[in-house]
């Protein structure tokens, strides 16, 4: 989908006047209105739950309305909107049978439970910009240094099934995708969910350019642990001085000794002690340091990240929207400091 | 009109033919455009799973500020502003100007949904409740007051909705020759309710305070299997604008038909035209589209029977085709295109097609 934007001034006896070629309104052309740090939002990324269902759908709007009222965010220098994945780049990751049956509601109950959603034709739209809103943060991160998704962080799936809430493997499509198109030859996920990427762990298991670095509790799902090119297990309870001095020891070297063209940055914050489902015990201000830590550390050395939000759970939305927006906040400030 | 031998040489003819032309591609079809307000559009787009997308966009600069002004505004984009997406298939919609208010008649809801287009602080256009009445998917009517007329086309009855309270404020009951037709609504002034019948093309018009009718208007003449779809010139008159004669009422059957006639002189029709070049509408589409031109030349448009936009001018008995806005139509296409909508912006016009373009353009006159 090329941009075939462009003008030219005549002057024709008349007022000067510029006719522009045909546009697309698509991503390229917004991506020329960024000027600040790049925001991938698309009200997509929420679709209609039964009542009571434990996901926190509502999220992935708070955290936009609270980037909006907080300031980080103005709409029209900042923000842009994903298209929905298309199968064909789905498939670079997810087995063509799986995605057919995904796509048309095939799928079978007991797939469906597993992965804690009943199938909607809604739900499969949301997912589609999600990893839309994902791929997109990608390639805006290789074009201006830094970019943040408001959403974001499916790890749990893998080829040919869905688990634990993640339909597509996001991060896993947007790493192949970079490798696969040539726009980065070696893609390093950092994934700080409280849970492991097991499903970005289990595609990537033989794949030497893109390396999986996952941070987590051994006792939090999942309770059968792939095997990712690192996995550092934290012990339950922990906070935010243990949580740091574990990420002090071991990303700089990762970074290092692989040497990525980007990082795929899961900034999960269900690390925090009132996750309903995480088992450590970080605060708001651990995973704001958390949050600086790596982006200072990645975007110093020159490396392009892309961020999302990764899990959260918590009864109170608001809180945990906000909660979510603790990236987006170490990410701005990372942007002014640098001057990107 | 010529036929292009290819997009290059379109656009290079372009440059004479309009003063702006704004180009866009979506990636959706746009099914219906609505002005928000002075700066905006709500754009909804086609029907996908049972719904349809719904955002809001701030309007390019180069669009609305004065022509005279528009070579020094460099910004030509749409930027979103908000968005959301409808409970149902989305039938028609109507925004209450001033309100961030959107009313939605969908596919088998009695009654309407309402949405709210936020402010600045929020990215959701939500739907906020739904009035319910008896009406199926009704037809709708704004007076750009206080009053929106919904006709169910199988009851024949029309509700009047109070817009500033949301409470029905009164009803029409149609004449019984009127039952087995199809009934749509226009507002031709602010207390007058224009019922188009589609077989015949008569349009009768009833007084909202007293519900009776005070006069009926025939298009020029009858067409054997044509529709007819109407518009006034009260619609079309704004505050942006030179106000035009809001006493105008127009005609356009799907055979191509176009009738201006006067409230005023209902026996009389002011001017009359056979589009030329414009086959029938194919019975599957939706009714073509007739608008009239907001500033103070006697011009109208119509789309929706292939790629095209035509503008006439009806200031003589004979009306006379003086543009054509080919620019939907792509060589590459293999099949034949047709308009969604259009709607005039003071002088300018932003148009629709199912090709996913939208464009924003006025013609070197």
């Amino acid at each position: 989908m090329v941009s075939a934007s462009y003008s030219w001034p005549i002057f024709l006896g008349k007022p000067w006047f510029k006719l522009l070629h045909r546009k697309f309104l698509g991503e390229p052309t917004q991506f020329k209105n960024i000027q600040n740090l790049p925001i991938v939002h698309h009200y997509g990324y929420v679709c209609d739950l039964p009542p009571g269902h434990r996901f926190p759908m509502k999220k992935f709007h708070k955290v936009y309305d609270f980037l909006c009222s907080s300031g980080i965010v103005t709409k029209h220098s900042q923000v842009i909107m994903p298209n929905k994945i298309e199968k064909s780049v789905a498939s670079l990751v997810h087995t063509d049978d799986y995605l057919d049956k995904f796509f048309s509601g095939s799928t079978s109950t007991e797939e469906q439970r597993v992965t804690g959603f009943n199938w909607t034709s809604h739900l499969v739209d949301r997912v589609r910009y999600e990893s839309g809103g994902t791929l997109l943060t990608t390639v805006l991160a290789m074009d201006r240094g830094l970019a943040c998704s408001t959403a974001g962080g499916t790890h749990h799936a893998f080829p040919e099934r869905g688990t634990g809430y993640c339909l597509l493997n996001d991060l896993a499509i947007a790493a192949q995708f970079l490798i696969t198109t040539g726009k980065a030859r070696r893609v390093l996920i950092v994934d700080l969910d409280v849970h492991q990427g097991d499903g970005t762990a289990f595609i990537f298991k033989n794949l030497e350019t893109v390396f999986t670095f996952s941070m987590h509790c051994g006792r939090n799902f999942p309770f059968r642990k792939q095997e990712s090119d690192l996995d550092v297990e934290l012990r339950e309870g922990i906070g935010d001085k243990e949580y740091m001095s574990s990420l002090t020891d071991y990303l700089p070297d990762v970074l290092q000794s692989f040497n990525p063209d980007i990082v795929i940055y899961d900034a999960g914050v269900d690390t925090h002690a009132e996750d309903n489902l995480g088992k450590l015990k970080m605060t708001d201000e651990g995973l704001f340091k958390r949050d600086l830590f790596v982006l200072t550390n990645v975007i110093n050395r020159g490396i392009p990240c892309a961020t999302v939000i990764g899990g959260g759970y918590c009864q109170d939305i608001d809180k945990l929207g906000k909660r979510h927006t603790i990236i987006h906040h170490a990410a701005l400030k990372v942007w002014k400091q640098k001057g990107l | 009109m010529d036929s292009w031998s290819d997009d290059d040489d379109w656009f290079y003819e372009s440059i004479k033919r309009y003063d702006l032309l704004l180009m866009f591609d979506f990636s959706s079809p746009v099914k219906f455009i609505e002005f928000n307000d002075l700066d905006s559009v709500c754009l909804i787009f086609e029907e996908e799973n049972c719904r349809n997308e719904m955002s809001c966009f701030s309007l390019p600069k180069k669009l609305t500020v004065l022509r005279e002004h528009e070579g020094l505004e460099k910004d030509s984009d749409f930027r979103l502003l908000s968005g959301g997406f409808s409970q149902k298939s989305v039938i028609q919609v109507k925004i209450l100007k001033g309100t961030n208010t959107m009313l939605a008649s969908e596919k088998d809801l009695c009654g309407l949904s309402v949405y709210k287009i936020p402010s600045e602080n929020s990215g959701i256009i939500h739907h906020t409740n739904t009035i319910h009445s008896e009406l199926l998917s009704p037809k709708l009517a704004h007076n750009k007051l206080d009053s929106l007329a919904m006709v169910d086309t199988n009851k024949k009855n029309v509700v009047l909705l109070d817009t500033k309270e949301f409470v029905v404020k009164g009803k029409i009951k149609t004449e019984e020759n009127e039952e087995e037709s199809v009934i749509i609504p226009e507002f031709v002034s602010p207390h007058s309710l224009g019922l188009c019948n589609t077989e015949t093309g008569s349009v009768s018009i009833y007084d909202t305070r007293s519900a009776r009718k005070c006069s009926m208007l025939h298009s020029a003449q009858p067409f054997p299997k044509t529709q007819w779809t109407l518009s006034s010139s009260f619609l079309s008159t704004s505050h942006i604008a030179d106000s035009n004669d809001e006493t105008k009422l127009g005609l356009l059957s799907t055979s191509g038909i176009i009738s201006v006639l006067d409230t005023r002189n209902p026996q009389h029709t002011l001017s009359c035209e056979k589009g030329k070049d414009i086959c029938s509408c194919s019975a599957k589409r939706n009714l073509p589209k007739i608008q009239f031109c907001p500033s103070k030349f006697p011009l109208l448009s119509i789309s929706g029977f292939n790629p095209n936009i035509y503008i006439y001018d009806f200031s003589s008995e004979n009306m006379k085709n003086i543009f054509v806005h080919d620019g939907h139509h792509r060589s590459s296409s293999t099949c034949e295109n047709i308009t969604t909508d259009h709607v005039w912006y003071k002088n300018s016009v932003m148009s629709a097609c199912d090709n996913l373009s939208v464009h924003c353009w006025e013609y070197t006159r």
